[in-house]
């Protein structure tokens, strides 16, 4: 180099190993007095030691998923705050099956749905081709008390109480759309939408 | 510097607020790189990132007429990730640490102290609020460089960015610059 370096070049020289020792004495003292420069250096070394970070890069299209779902849901629930509609903040069936896992271990699939004062976690096992098995839990300020859940469709109308852990469970629940309500004292806490 | 980022982000919010799903999505694209990068910093595994990046956009999306300019927007962000990383750490404690300590045999990793995962945390945060701040083209190169998984490979982010790739060192180099100087003008203290 003709001119002298400034200090991102001599940084990322540094951080190349292609400084010699008078420039690395310069860049320690600069690091000493410049907190910026600092704070791109441990960015800097922190994103090139990428072994460090879990294989996120997969998640992506997972994440764009379940956002727009939500952002579809949120538009669609409009004004409407009583019962507050629940929207889904976690479905494990957007996510990849991680590499040498076969399809069919994975065949569960969990999801968790939030309102301001409420959530819910539902785990769905397959039992024959068109049922589940489902586990679900209820948690939040409002449910003190074991409560009810009913789950619509269409075709027909099933319910569930919760235990005093605020779990609940439908032994054969028929692949459909439904709309699942959280009654607390006979009053619908919360209402959310699963499609099986 | 540009402040183009900042004026694109600021009427983002308003248009989600205006109900436009295509401006949802670019926001959302705007903050996944900040929420997994720390939830990485905190080593949590690819479902539990998927889970809090659930809860945070859940969050952003019921607080966004609070969220009014991209600086804010990214340290609401990436205060609300922590916390639902600290949350998602309290209910899972001991499969955690158990899970800690597999990853710590397989990859040896050091176990780091919480402080200095919290300054990693604020380090991912101070750099993503400044990447903001840069022009759309600088803050894309930057994004592919040091934000998405394993090294990269500089032909397919030329061929991404529509640019030569012998261009994109120096480009690299002209947008860290940028970036220095944003981190330096702007300080991002609390």
């Amino acid at each position: 180099m003709n001119r002298e370096p400034d200090r991102v070049e001599l940084l990322m020289c540094h951080l190349e190993g292609e400084c010699s020792p008078d420039e690395s004495r310069r860049l320690e003292a600069l690091l000493k007095t410049d907190p910026a420069l600092r704070r791109l250096r441990d960015f800097l070394r922190e994103s090139t030691t990428s072994e460090k970070r879990p294989a996120l890069y997969e998640l992506r299209s997972a994440a764009r998923e379940l956002s727009a779902r939500m952002f579809r849901d949120w538009r669609r629930m409009g004004s409407q705050t009583d019962p507050p509609r629940g929207l889904a903040v976690y479905d494990s069936k957007n996510l990849p099956i991680p590499e040498g896992v076969r399809p069919a271990v994975v065949d569960t699939r969990r999801l968790k749905y939030k309102t301001d004062d409420m959530e819910l976690e539902l785990s769905l096992y397959p039992v024959a081709l068109n049922a589940y098995e489902l586990v679900g839990q209820v948690a939040g300020p409002e449910i003190t008390r074991p409560c009810r859940i009913e789950l619509k469709s269409e075709a027909r109308t099933m319910a569930a109480a919760t235990d005093e852990f605020c779990l609940f469970y439908v032994p054969r629940l028929p692949v459909a759309s439904y709309t699942l309500t959280v009654l607390a004292d006979n009053r619908a806490v919360a209402v959310v939408d699963i499609d099986l | 510097m540009s402040r183009a980022g900042e004026k694109t982000h600021t009427e983002l919010i308003r248009a989600c607020l205006d109900g436009d799903p295509l401006a949802w999505e670019r926001l959302v694209d705007v903050v996944t790189p900040l929420i997994f990068s720390i939830c990485a910093t905190m080593r949590l595994s690819r479902e539990e990132s998927y889970d809090v990046f659930g809860q945070v956009s859940y969050l952003l999306l019921r607080n966004l007429d609070h969220v009014k300019s991209a600086d804010r927007l990214m340290s609401y962000v990436a205060t609300m990730t922590r916390r639902e990383v600290g949350e998602l750490r309290r209910r899972v404690q001991l499969a955690e640490r158990s899970r800690q300590a597999i990853k710590r045999a397989l990859y040896d990793i050091a176990p780091e102290s919480p402080e200095k995962l919290y300054e990693l945390t604020r380090l991912n945060e101070i750099i993503n609020r400044a990447m903001v701040q840069l022009p759309e083209r600088d803050y894309r190169l930057l994004r592919a460089l040091f934000f998405e998984e394993g090294k990269p490979d500089y032909e397919q982010v030329a061929a991404r960015l529509h640019m030569p790739v012998s261009s994109v060192g120096p480009t690299r180099l002209r947008c860290l610059k940028k970036l220095y100087r944003i981190l330096k003008q702007k300080r991002f203290e609390r």
